[in-house]
C-alpha cells in the first residue's frame, strides 16, 4: 500500500471537487499563531506564515511529531520519533511472496549501555509483488538520534543495522548486504501515554484564550490504523457534532494526560513502530 | 513485562522544541515521483479562511475531506511547510496494520475493558475506512491484501502476544478469527523463512 499516492490523489480529487472552497499552500510554514478577537470577531486567529498572515475562524493542528513547535505547552505529551526505512533487493535469493504476505518481527526490546543503543522490539517488512524488493524498517538507535524531528539525516548506523538484519531473517549468513535501492528517515509523532491526541485544545495547552484550536496528532507509529477516523472525528467536533459514541474518549484531551511521567515504560517499546 | 534495566528517555529530549519540518529531507522511495500538486500554492496567500489545517498528511487530508463533504460552505486552507504529504504518511513502511492484538492486554490494564474494546474496534474500523479510500485509487496505490505474519523471535514475547489476543477475543467475540496462532514449523512452510533469532 502506497499512502503517498492515495493521499495526494485524494487531495487532487478535493481540489477538483471543491475548487472554490479549498486552497492548499505548500512551502508555507506556519511560524506562530495568535488570538485576536478584537481585530476580527469572525476570524479571531492570526496565523503567521513565511508568506504572510492568514486569519482563521478555527485551526486544526495535523502536525503530528512537529506539534510541539507551535504548541510549546504540549511538549512532553507529544514528541517526535525518527524511524528509518530501507528498500533492499534480494535478487533471486528469496521467493517473492509480496502478493500474499507481509511481516512484523517482534523481539524483546533491549538497551545496550555500552553503545547507548536501544533496540525497539519491532521490525516491519513488506515485499513488492512487482519487483520483489523488500521494504524493511525498525529502530536500533540512541535516544538522541531518534527522539528528534530531523528527517534530513539518517541516524548513525540505522541503515547498516537494517542491511545486516534483513538477510539473516531469510537464512542468509551476513556476508554482504543486499543491494540498497533506497533509504530514508521519517518523523512519527508519539505521545507519552501511547494513545493519539484528538480534540479541542484547552487554554492551558495553547497559552491563549479562545476555543477554536483543535488537534489530531501522535499516532505512535500506527497512523494507518487511526488517522482517517481521528481526522473525521476532529472535523465533526469542530462543527459542533457529538462523536463521543465512536471516538474513544481515551484519545481526547484529559487533564490526567497532561502531567504524564515521561519515561520509556509510559511509552512502551511494544507500542513503538 | 518490562526489563528492570529499562532506561528512561531523557525528559529534555521529550520536551525539546521539535522545530519545523526540515528543508532538504531524505528522499522517501514513495515520493520519488512527486505528485503534480507536490508544490501547489495560490498566487498569494489568501487573507482569511474558515478552517486553517496545518499539515498535509493523511490526518490533514481527512479533516479537509470531512469538512468539505459534510459542511455546506466552510472554506478550508491547508498549510504545509514542505511538499504535499512529505511527512510520516509519505515515509512509512507501506503496511496497513493495527496493533490491536498485542496491545489489547496493556490497554485493558491502563484504561479498562470497555475502553480497550472501543479502541480496538476504532482501529479496525479505521482500517476498513482506509480500504474504502484505497479502492477509489486502487491501481495507483499498489494495494495488496495479504496475510500479515507476525513472527516472534523469543518465546516470552510470543506468549505475551498470545495471552493478549486470547483476552481480546474472549472480551470481544466479534474479533475472533482475525488472528491465527501458528507454530515455527508452519512458519517455515508458509513463508520459507527460517527466521533465525538474532543475537544483539
Amino acid at each position: 500500500m502506497w499512502p503517498y499516492r492515495v493521499v495526494t490523489k485524494a487531495f487532487a480529487a478535493l481540489v477538483a471537487g471543491y475548487s472554490s472552497r479549498l486552497t492548499i499552500e505548500t512551502h508555507t510554514p506556519v511560524t506562530s499563531v495568535a488570538y485576536s478577537p478584537q481585530t476580527s470577531s469572525s476570524h479571531p486567529y492570526i496565523v503567521h506564515t513565511s508568506r504572510g498572515v492568514i486569519r482563521a475562524t478555527k485551526i486544526a493542528y495535523c502536525t503530528n511529531g512537529y506539534t510541539g513547535n507551535l504548541l510549546p505547552g504540549i511538549r512532553g505529551l507529544i514528541y517526535p520519533f525518527k524511524g528509518t526505512m530501507t528498500v533492499q533487493d534480494p535478487g533471486n535469493k528469496v521467493v517473492n511472496q509480496g502478493h500474499r504476505l507481509s511481516w512484523g518481527i517482534h523481539y524483546p526490546p533491549k538497551y545496550d549501555p555500552e553503545t547507548e543503543r536501544y533496540a525497539y522490539g519491532l521490525y516491519y517488512l513488506a515485499q513488492s509483488p512487482k519487483t520483489g524488493y523488500f521494504y524493511f524498517g525498525g529502530e536500533n538507535a540512541r535516544f538522541r538520534d531518534c527522539v528528534t524531528a530531523d528527517d534530513s539525516t539518517l541516524g548513525p548506523g540505522s541503515v547498516s543495522h537494517l542491511q545486516q538484519a534483513l538477510p539473516q531473517f531469510f537464512g542468509e549468513g551476513y556476508s554482504r548486504p543486499w543491494p540498497l535501492v533506497s533509504s530514508w528517515s521519517g518523523i512519527m509523532g508519539f505521545s507519552s501515554d501511547g494513545l493519539p491526541v484528538v480534540g479541542q485544545l484547552p487554554s492551558s495547552l495553547t497559552g491563549r484564550d479562545g476555543d477554536g484550536e483543535w488537534i489530531a496528532a501522535a499516532f505512535n507509529g500506527y497512523g494507518m490504523a487511526n488517522c482517517l477516523l481521528s481526522g473525521e472525528a476532529l472535523a465533526r467536533m469542530m462543527v459542533g457534532e457529538d462523536v463521543s459514541d465512536w471516538l474513544p474518549s481515551a484519545y481526547t484531551i484529559h487533564s490526567w494526560r497532561l502531567g504524564d511521567t515521561v519515561n520509556v515504560d509510559a511509552n512502551p517499546v511494544k507500542s513503538v513502530l | 513485562m518490562t526489563d528492570n534495566k529499562q532506561p528512561v528517555i531523557p525528559p529534555a529530549l521529550l520536551r525539546a522544541d521539535p522545530g519545523l519540518p526540515r528543508p532538504n529531507p531524505t528522499q522517501s522511495y514513495w515520493q520519488r515521483d512527486p505528485h503534480a500538486l507536490a508544490n501547489t500554492q495560490s498566487p498569494s496567500l489568501p487573507p482569511r479562511t474558515d478552517i486553517a489545517i496545518i499539515g498535509s498528511g493523511i490526518t490533514g487530508l481527512s479533516v479537509s475531506k470531512t469538512l468539505l463533504e459534510t459542511h455546506p460552505s466552510a472554506k478550508v486552507t491547508v498549510l504545509e511547510t514542505r511538499t504535499l504529504c512529505s511527512g510520516a504518511t509519505g515515509r512509512n513502511g507501506g503496511q496497513l496494520a493495527a496493533n490491536a492484538g498485542e496491545e489489547y492486554r496493556h490497554l485493558v490494564q491502563m484504561h479498562g475493558r470497555e475502553m480497550a474494546g472501543r479502541i480496538v474496534d476504532f482501529t479496525f474500523r479505521n482500517l476498513a475506512k482506509m480500504q474504502e479510500l484505497i479502492n477509489d485509487f486502487k491501481e495507483e496505490s499498489e494495494y495488496q491484501q495479504v496475510r500479515k505474519l507476525r513472527v516472534f523471535l523469543e518465546d516470552d514475547v510470543f506468549e505475551g502476544f498470545k495471552r493478549s489476543v486470547a483476552q481480546m477475543e474472549t472480551e470481544n467475540p466479534s474479533l475472533k478469527g482475525i488472528y491465527s496462532v501458528i507454530d515455527a514449523k508452519t512458519v517455515l512452510e508458509v513463508c520459507w523463512c527460517p527466521f533465525i533469532p538474532m543475537a544483539y
